[in-house]
């Protein structure tokens, strides 16, 4: 009954033309975006945020939650047309999807994809819908104690999404850790760091830092690398929409098992599409039954990395929305957009802005819907943009990213904290460090320490208080949960790697 | 609407680099746009009170009035550019009591309380003290003895050194109470530690409470009182701390400042405009929107009240550690 009425309240707020304007604005930038290699949806909202500044909230939500859906999805197209993932969330896309490629299925492989993504998608929002209100209400009993158990276990789990070097997530996530000790002590109020330089009194802004990390390093890995010719792929063979549902719902338990495990990989603070794919892949093939042909042009192994990844939406705005910590990059970024409208992300959020949580809602069902439109008409066209030249694209994207660094806080200062973080990030791809966990570190550091100190503070030092409230005596069993399976098959594989790991 | 204020502020921003050339400042000041540096960002209460006051100023002065948000450390990073900012009266930045009075005060904060000319304090809002609903303290002088009575209790504001902070810390020395301080990033956010019961009160100025309220008077909060010198408009059920027995005054408030050394006749000009501004029943209206009380004062008793409030915030520091040598 109060349902039906914020969502007449959330539809009132989103039947603006210029609202649906730019979710179709979003959609297609993120599609842009995300087909780019080497350009993110995280990159896309990064340039974008700025315009946002002089619009509405919903407007601003249309736009960002537009280029969200969209550009989740699109890098699958480039993973599975050139093998190159256009996002890292798409990176185990490839594995089937490229190979079916080159089976000559490659439009059977990317409408699999868009339909797959659309089911995800729908099931986190529906999900969000579900849980966020009553977990906003939980949300209001937790207390420092908590918020550090949770950030503890998202930086456990950033160290989980660098798959192959645990120990390279990890460095990563701290370099972000130690960027984010820059700035006045959010405890006593001490300066830390600031080389005399009173502009860094408020620290290093996460915006700032994103866009050196992911679109300043892409540019400069972009304009040292020559261009590869794609391989000639052989005709493909047009697929009927009708085909891939009836894929999708043979495959239905495949489907919702991996849109569970992508909603509850994005409900975990820290992670984000790339490890909700790799998870349900891994999934998939632990469960593969006789005759699958995974890694060999298996629809499979496409449903399940899609379902997933796009599941994350939904499941990462739950703690954005109800606890104020970001599920993952994205939703870091979103904060930010929130905040420069006046809302604080947080337990009161959905209680004092509850037509703008449902216009979120919908702004994120009609984002799917586009995203499966603009995906399935336009994929032909999409393919195309990985040939814009290089020569062409980087001076655009630098140009856009310094304007969007000075205009964090109309302060010169940030563009060479963008330059910084810039180099910085060319460095860490160069030798193979992924850039993810940086951003993450410097979002969840400041939260760690304030409610470690916090909470200790307000239980005269007792270290105790961790085990003896059960929320968070659950999270911490639940991160050694995590740490057991990540870190078994690891030891399986090379034991000498081990030690490294156990101390890090 | 918002977008006529960003080509405005484009055009502005040019106009201010040809201006910047033009020989020095003429007798019939302003004679071109005006930036005010709000050191928050975008939507936050200091800004809304900037953008309201631009359209007010802009009418009375005669000129554009450009507002340039530079957020970071609660406001000390934009008066830090501040101060070092041409003097030549086209540049003012809002500042507050933590910005002006505790801040230069305290370690590596990029300015002292020489590096600005005060121009005129706009508004201000009472301090205030608030428990949960489900409370055991139900007056200032319940929670007051509780502390004398040897209970360790536990409370929060906005950020440490920030106004709320301060007031609290203030009042708790001068009654010789100890009381163990939590810290939280915002005001919203040392309300969700009063909501959760990980602190036993909470110390904001008087805006965070209305909004609290329903209309029906229930609330998860009781505010015990304001430190007001009567009651307070917006929250006429609650005592002022001297009713309750605990004498004291203090507010949070906003106010103008230039770069040390601008033109006396810009001062002159922008106070007044400031004064006019505030004594017209209309704007009243609008203040009553974010719950400010207008609070007038000139630059020299500005000044005055700062040094005041610094000397009341020396001793807090300097116990706590942050005071510079």
């Amino acid at each position: 009954m109060d349902l039906i009425s914020h969502l007449a309240g959330g539809f009132a707020e989103i039947a603006d033309p210029l609202v649906l304007l730019f979710v179709l604005i979003g959609a297609i930038v993120g599609m842009v975006f995300g087909a780019a290699p080497g350009l993110t949806a995280t990159s896309a909202i990064v340039l974008f945020l700025p315009v946002t500044y002089a619009m509405g909230p919903t407007t601003s939500m249309a736009l960002l939650l537009g280029i969200y859906c969209s550009g989740y999805f699109a890098g699958s197209i480039p993973a599975i047309l050139l093998n190159t993932p256009g996002a890292p969330g798409s990176a185990a896309t490839a594995l089937d999807g490229y190979t079916l490629a080159m089976q000559g299925h490659g439009d059977r492989a990317i409408i699999t994809a868009i339909v797959s993504s659309f089911v995800g998608g729908l099931f986190s929002l529906t999900l969000l819908a579900l849980i966020a209100p009553s977990l906003a209400r939980v949300a209001l009993s937790f207390t420092s104690v908590e918020y550090f158990t949770f950030a503890l276990v998202g930086i456990v789990c950033v160290a989980g999404i660098s798959r192959g070097s645990m120990v390279k997530g990890l460095a990563a996530a701290f370099i972000g850790i130690l960027a984010s000790t820059v700035g006045l002590d959010p405890v006593s109020g001490v300066g830390r760091f600031l080389f005399g330089q009173p502009n860094l009194m408020g620290g290093i802004p996460t915006t700032a830092a994103l866009i050196g990390l992911f679109a300043v390093a892409q540019m400069l890995l972009l304009s040292t690398k020559r261009r590869d010719d794609a391989e000639v792929l052989p005709a493909q063979e047009t697929t009927p929409v009708s085909v891939v549902i009836g894929d999708l719902v043979r495959n239905k338990w495949l489907t919702l098992k991996s849109a569970a495990i992508g909603a509850l990989i994005g409900i975990l603070p820290g992670t984000g599409p790339s490890i909700a794919s790799w998870v349900s892949y891994s999934d998939a093939l632990r469960t593969a039954k006789p005759g699958d042909k995974y890694g060999k042009g298996e629809v499979k192994g496409v449903i399940a990395c899609e379902v997933s990844n796009n599941a994350v939406t939904g499941g990462a705005l739950v703690p954005l929305l109800t606890l104020g910590i970001p599920g993952d990059p994205v939703t870091a970024v979103l904060i930010g957009a929130l905040m420069i409208q006046g809302f604080e992300t947080g337990p009161f959020f959905i209680p004092q802005n509850t037509e703008l949580f449902y216009a979120i809602l919908l702004l994120l069902l009609v984002s799917n819907i586009l995203m499966l439109v603009i995906g399935i008409s336009g994929r032909k066209l999409a393919a195309k943009i990985l040939q814009i030249p290089h020569g062409i694209m980087v001076p655009c994207i630098l140009v856009v990213a310094g304007a969007g660094a000075f205009s964090i806080a109309s302060n010169p200062f940030y563009l060479k904290l963008v330059i910084i973080f810039g180099l910085l990030g060319y460095l860490m791809v160069r030798f193979k460090f992924p850039t993810a966990p940086a951003v993450l570190g410097i979002v969840l550091g400041p939260i760690l320490e304030q409610n470690l100190r916090n909470a200790l503070t307000a239980n005269q030092m007792d270290p105790t208080i961790f085990f003896t409230r059960p929320i968070s005596l659950v999270t911490l069993m639940f991160m050694c949960l995590l740490l057991w399976a990540w870190l078994k098959p690891t030891k399986q594989k090379k034991g000498k790697a081990t030690d490294a790991e156990m101390s890090g | 609407m918002k977008y006529l204020d960003i080509l405005k502020g484009a055009a502005v921003a040019a106009a201010v680099t040809v201006a910047g050339l033009a020989p020095a400042l003429a007798q019939d000041y302003p004679t071109g746009p005006v930036t005010i540096v709000v050191p928050f960002g975008q939507g936050g209460a200091t800004d809304q009170l900037a953008r309201m006051f631009a359209p007010a100023l802009e009418e009375r002065l005669g000129q554009p009035i450009v507002i340039v948000n530079q957020p970071g450390a609660g406001g000390a990073v934009g008066l830090a550019n501040l101060a070092v900012s041409r003097p030549d009266g086209y540049t003012f930045g809002v500042g507050s009591d933590s910005t002006l009075a505790a801040r230069p005060i305290m370690d590596s904060s990029g300015y002292t309380s020489e590096s600005f000319d005060t121009v005129a304090r706009m508004v201000s809002i009472p301090s205030g003290i608030a428990v949960a609903a489900d409370s055991p303290y139900e007056t200032l002088d319940d929670l007051v003895q509780a502390i004398r009575g040897g209970e360790n209790l536990t409370w929060s504001g906005s950020g440490i050194g920030s106004g709320p902070h301060l007031a609290m810390a203030v009042f708790l020395a001068q009654n010789d109470l100890e009381a163990t301080y939590v810290n939280s990033n915002s005001g919203q956010e040392a309300m969700v530690k009063l909501l959760s019961g990980e602190v036993d009160f909470f110390s904001g100025g008087g805006s965070n409470y209305p909004p609290m309220i329903g209309d029906d008077g229930s609330s998860d909060i009781r505010v015990l009182a304001l430190a007001a010198e009567e009651r307070w408009q917006y929250l006429p059920d609650v005592p002022t701390h001297t009713e309750e027995g605990y004498p004291y005054l203090r507010s949070q408030w906003f106010g103008l400042v230039a770069p040390a050394g601008i033109p006396q006749e810009a001062i002159d000009a922008m106070s007044a405009a400031v004064q006019e501004t505030l004594e017209d029943p209309a704007f009243q209206d609008r203040l009553d929107q974010f719950y400010f009380n207008p609070a007038y004062l000139g630059p020299q008793e500005m000044a005055a009240a700062i040094e005041e409030e610094a000397a009341a915030f020396r001793p807090i520091l300097e116990e706590a550690g942050l005071a510079a040598d």
